[in-house]
Order: structure tokens, then C-alpha cells, then sequence
């Protein structure tokens, strides 16, 4: 478990990240959200130490990090880049890391037959591809058998089985009962991966929440009705509390009603309905709204 | 933690050559030294003076021992398996000192009795206990410990390893002979005497039998080696102060 309370990190007269606030819970995979320059990375480097913060204080496993013995049986953690020195073999990466951090040198091969990498590890590193370097980040990240995983963009480039890979791995390591707590600026990169999310914007907390409950929030779905006979049905859904706007010879957008109201409404007016259609809000939408104020840099539409 | 380091070291190719150039250039320049020195004005100490070549292996190594792991961002994984940075950085200082001190011997005496054995083939013989030609072997060894120790220290105050080598051979190749050049007349002698060049001159040399000149500055044998450890003092601390002063970004 992580907790984070009143953290603020300046950079000269610049805040990354002010007055954050939240914790990540073990048993799930926590999605830390926020577009580019939100201050994803500086919090996760602030929980390992890495960056000193300005103001707050961050708990990992109740314990500041600094005092952790042997952090890495606590965190894992895979930031961008993987960090792997292109000259070396993936096993002496492995074994370098594992003799640093006083973890058994049985683990290396362990945690390589885990990842795949076992057929590969005597090459050197800057031979391997994107694919097989993210691995071995997170064979990097494994290797301590942590309780918690910190995970930095892990899909950032990565081809779809890669993708798929990384979403079934972050899914059976939380399955585990560990805490996941991994970063993107890409809601579609969540979706279907995080039970819960922490949306960030300039720094600042802007959602701590479980990921149905932010579409359920920030969903504005909306029906669209074909029907053949848009006024009369128009005039009854008004009635009946629907916000109505004509869209088309013979379809209608309905806000604020579910389908099942207006198909039983229309029934009741005697009015026929050729279809019903629903819009739903995917998280990304509802990211994006929720974000849209956020956005630090965005380009001007021409 | 020395173990996690020695593995580091040992692991990238850039070590091993780096200790082949010293070895290929001190004493392939000892060698040549040998056949081409005229009977008549044999200046033994001046076969060490391929230590040039070990000297910048040796720094371009120092640098490299630590930069690569800021730049690959290995740092990063390093500093939170060990969040006491400074035990890392002691680790990394020690470990590269004990093996350039052992190495920076081997090559300074190899070049030695490289030239031992060709000029004595040549029918000219010195040897170790000659004047204090065992007493410049050691410093020339010794100085080339201390050299990639420099490196060592300009590659952890800037992390990137072209900026950090750049800075190395800048200071120690050019920056040494230019600047006292450009200090006035009263503080030239002092100055040059305590450039890195000519600490490791006066640690190199002290066995050398022709006089010096009168403009050539440099210190007694005694007085070099403790600038030289005063330098390697420093070259230690400063990576050691400023390591937990910083983020790691």
C-alpha cells in the first residue's frame, strides 16, 4: 500500500505536483492517469526517493521509503526507459540489481523464466527489442518479489501483443493480492485493465475513483430515436422530463431519459419507434472531459 | 553492494577496453621508446611517458563507470534498491580505485621492463633500483589511478557521458597546460607547479638523472604525492556531497 498525502514538488518557481493526496490499495490494479506533464513520473520518482519533495509525505507500507529494508521485496518498479545499460546481458543486468538489493541470485532466473527471457538472457541488451526490454523491466521489477508495483507507461510502444501481455500480467499480479499502481496518459490504455483510477491535471488531484463509477459520472450518453412521428414524440418526452433537439427527418436525440422510458412512453402515445439507439460515454470520453481543463499544452485548432 | 558494482564493471565491454588502451599505448610507447633512444642521452623515466594513453583510458573509464548508469537510466532502479546513495557512490568510488591502482601497476611496471629488456638488448642497462626509478613507477602507476578517479568525479557531477568526457580531456589535456599561461607572471610557478600534469610529472619522474631546467616547475617527489592525494581526497568527496543533494531525473 501507498499513501501519499500533501505532496508537493517545485522545480525552480514551478510546481510538478501540489497538494496531492491518495493512496493505492493492494488487490487491484490502480490506473494513475493524467496527460503529458501532469506530474505522473514526478510522483512516482518522489515515492521511491528519487526526487526529493518540497512538501508532504509519502508512506510505503507505512514506513517511509527511505527506511524500507531491502525496497525492493516491498516496490518493484519500472520507470521509462527501462534503465538497462545497452552493453549488457539481460542476466547480468539481473544479477547486478539483485546483488544491490541482497536478493537470493536464484531469483534472476526465476524471475526471466517469468518474463520469457530465459532463451535470451546471455545477449546484450541493446540487441533485444522494445518488446524484450520492457520485459526485462519488468523481470527487473519482479525480481524482489515485491508487494507493490510501480509501473511507468510499461505500454508506451509497445506492439499489441506486448500490450496484452503487460494488461494480463498488471491483472494476475493484483489477482495475487499486490499492490498495482501504473501510470499512462492514455485512458484507452486503462480501460479494461484498472479497477481504480487517479486522475491527475498541472499537479493537482482530480479523481480518486473506482474506473465504472468515473464513465457512470462523467458518462453524458445520450439516445438517438428514429421514429415515425418526431413531433408528437417529441412533445411527449418533453413532458415526461426528456431534453429533445431534432436531429434529422425522423430522428431525435433524447438526454436524460433511458431507453426503456422512452420505448414505454412512445407505447403509451400510440407512437412507433423504428430505433432506438444508445450512446454510451467510453472512459475515454469521460477522461477527456474530466481532463480537458487540465491540458497544460494543446494545439490551437487551425 | 562492492559485488553489485564488481558484476557492473566487469559486464560492459567499455571496461575491458578501456584497460587494453592503457596497456597497448603505455607500453607500446615504453617499447618504442627502447629501440629508438640514442645511447648517449638514455632518460629511463621518459619510457613511462606513454602513460599519457593510460591516463586518458583510465579517465575515459572513470567517467564511464558512472555516467553510463545515469544515462541508461540505471540510476534510477540503483538509487531505489539502495535509497543511502552515498554507500552506492562509495561503492562504485572504491571498487574503481582499488581496480585502477592494481591496474594502473600492472601497466606502469610492464612498460618498465618492457624498456628494461629491450635497451638491454641493446647493450644499455638500468634497473628498478636505479636512482628512484622504483619510486616513479609507482607514481607514474599511482597517477593514473588518481586520473580516472578525476573522471570519476566529473562523471558524477554530470551525469552525461559526452558531456562528462568532454569535460575530463578538456580539463585534464588542455585546460592544465593553457591556464597558468594566462595567470600573471608571480603566480605562474605555483600554479603550474600544482597542475594534474605536473603532479604527475614530479610523481614520474623522480628518477630521472638529467638536470632540470630552470622554468620547468615542478614539485619534490614527497610534495607531489600528497597534492595527488589531496586531489583524490577531493575527486571522492565532491560526488560523495552532492549525490544526495539532487534529484535523479
Amino acid at each position: 500500500m501507498i499513501e501519499i498525502e500533501d505532496l508537493s514538488k517545485r522545480y525552480g518557481d514551478r510546481y510538478a505536483v501540489r497538494d496531492l493526496t491518495f493512496s493505492v490499495f493492494p488487490g487491484r490494479v490502480t490506473g494513475f492517469l493524467g496527460p503529458n506533464g501532469s506530474g505522473k513520473s514526478t510522483t512516482m520518482r518522489a515515492v521511491l526517493g528519487l526526487d526529493l519533495p518540497t512538501a508532504g509525505r509519502i508512506r510505503v507500507d507505512g514506513r517511509p521509503y527511505a527506511v524500507l529494508e531491502r525496497p525492493l521485496t516491498h516496490v518493484g518498479m519500472l520507470l521509462d526507459a527501462g534503465g538497462v545499460h545497452p552493453g549488457r546481458s539481460a542476466r547480468q543486468h539481473l544479477r547486478a540489481v539483485a546483488a544491490a538489493g541482497r536478493l537470493p541470485a536464484r531469483r534472476v532466473d526465476e524471475v526471466l523464466a517469468r518474463v520469457g527471457l530465459t532463451d535470451v538472457a546471455g545477449r546484450r541488451a541493446g540487441e533485444f527489442s522494445l518488446g524484450m526490454r520492457q520485459r526485462l523491466g519488468i523481470a527487473t521489477a519482479l525480481l524482489g518479489d515485491p508487494g507493490i508495483l510501480l509501473l511507468d507507461e510499461p505500454v508506451n510502444g509497445l506492439d499489441p501483443e506486448g500490450v496484452r501481455w503487460i494488461r494480463d500480467l498488471m491483472k494476475g499480479l493484483a489477482a495475487e493480492g499486490r499492490t498495482v499502481f501504473v501510470s499512462s496518459h492514455l485512458m484507452s490504455e486503462m480501460e479494461n485493465t484498472a479497477d481504480h483510477l487517479v486522475v491527475i491535471g498541472r499537479g493537482r488531484l482530480i479523481a480518486d475513483i473506482p474506473a465504472r463509477e468515473l464513465i457512470e459520472r462523467y458518462s453524458d450518453g445520450f439516445l438517438s430515436v428514429r421514429t415515425a412521428d418526431p413531433g408528437r414524440l417529441i412533445t411527449v418526452l418533453a413532458a415526461a422530463g426528456g431534453q429533445v433537439t431534432p436531429e434529422g427527418v425522423d430522428t431525435i436525440r433524447v438526454d436524460g431519459l433511458s431507453g426503456d422510458a422512452v420505448a414505454r412512453l412512445a407505447h403509451q402515445a400510440g407512437v412507433l419507434v423504428l430505433e432506438v439507439a444508445r450512446h454510451a460515454t467510453s472512459l475515454e470520453d469521460a477522461y477527456l472531459r474530466l481532463t480537458d481543463a487540465a491540458v497544460e499544452y494543446r494545439g490551437v485548432p487551425a | 553492494m562492492i559485488r553489485s558494482e564488481w558484476i557492473k564493471l566487469w559486464s560492459v565491454r567499455s571496461t575491458w577496453f578501456a584497460l587494453y588502451v592503457a596497456a597497448a599505448g603505455t607500453i607500446g610507447l615504453a617499447a618504442t621508446y627502447a629501440l629508438v633512444a640514442k645511447a648517449g642521452d638514455l632518460e629511463p623515466t621518459d619510457a613511462l611517458q606513454g602513460a599519457v594513453f593510460g591516463q586518458l583510458a583510465f579517465g575515459v573509464l572513470g567517467v564511464l563507470a558512472v555516467s553510463s548508469e545515469f544515462t541508461t537510466g540505471l540510476i534510477r532502479t540503483t538509487f531505489a534498491t539502495v535509497p543511502r546513495r552515498r554507500i552506492v557512490i562509495t561503492a562504485k568510488a572504491g571498487l574503481l580505485f582499488a581496480v585502477l591502482v592494481a591496474a594502473g601497476q600492472v601497466v606502469s611496471f610492464a612498460a618498465f621492463f618492457t624498456a628494461e629488456i629491450l635497451l638491454a638488448r641493446r647493450g644499455m642497462h638500468f634497473s628498478l633500483t636505479n636512482h628512484d626509478l622504483l619510486v616513479s613507477v609507482l607514481g607514474c602507476g599511482f597517477y593514473m589511478a588518481f586520473i580516472g578517479m578525476f573522471g570519476f568525479c566529473v562523471g558524477v557531477l554530470l551525469r552525461r557521458t559526452t558531456a562528462a568526457v568532454a569535460t575530463f580531456v578538456g580539463v585534464v589535456f588542455v585546460g592544465m597546460g593553457v591556464i597558468p599561461a594566462l595567470l600573471p607572471d608571480r603566480l605562474r610557478a605555483d600554479t603550474v607547479r600544482l597542475t594534474f600534469t605536473k603532479v604527475g610529472e614530479a610523481m614520474a619522474t623522480p628518477g630521472r638523472t638529467a638536470p632540470r631546467l630552470a622554468n620547468d616547475y615542478v614539485l619534490g617527489t614527497g610534495a607531489a604525492w600528497g597534492v595527488c592525494l589531496l586531489y583524490l581526497a577531493i575527486s571522492v568527496a565532491a560526488p560523495l556531497l552532492i549525490v544526495t543533494r539532487r534529484d535523479t531525473n
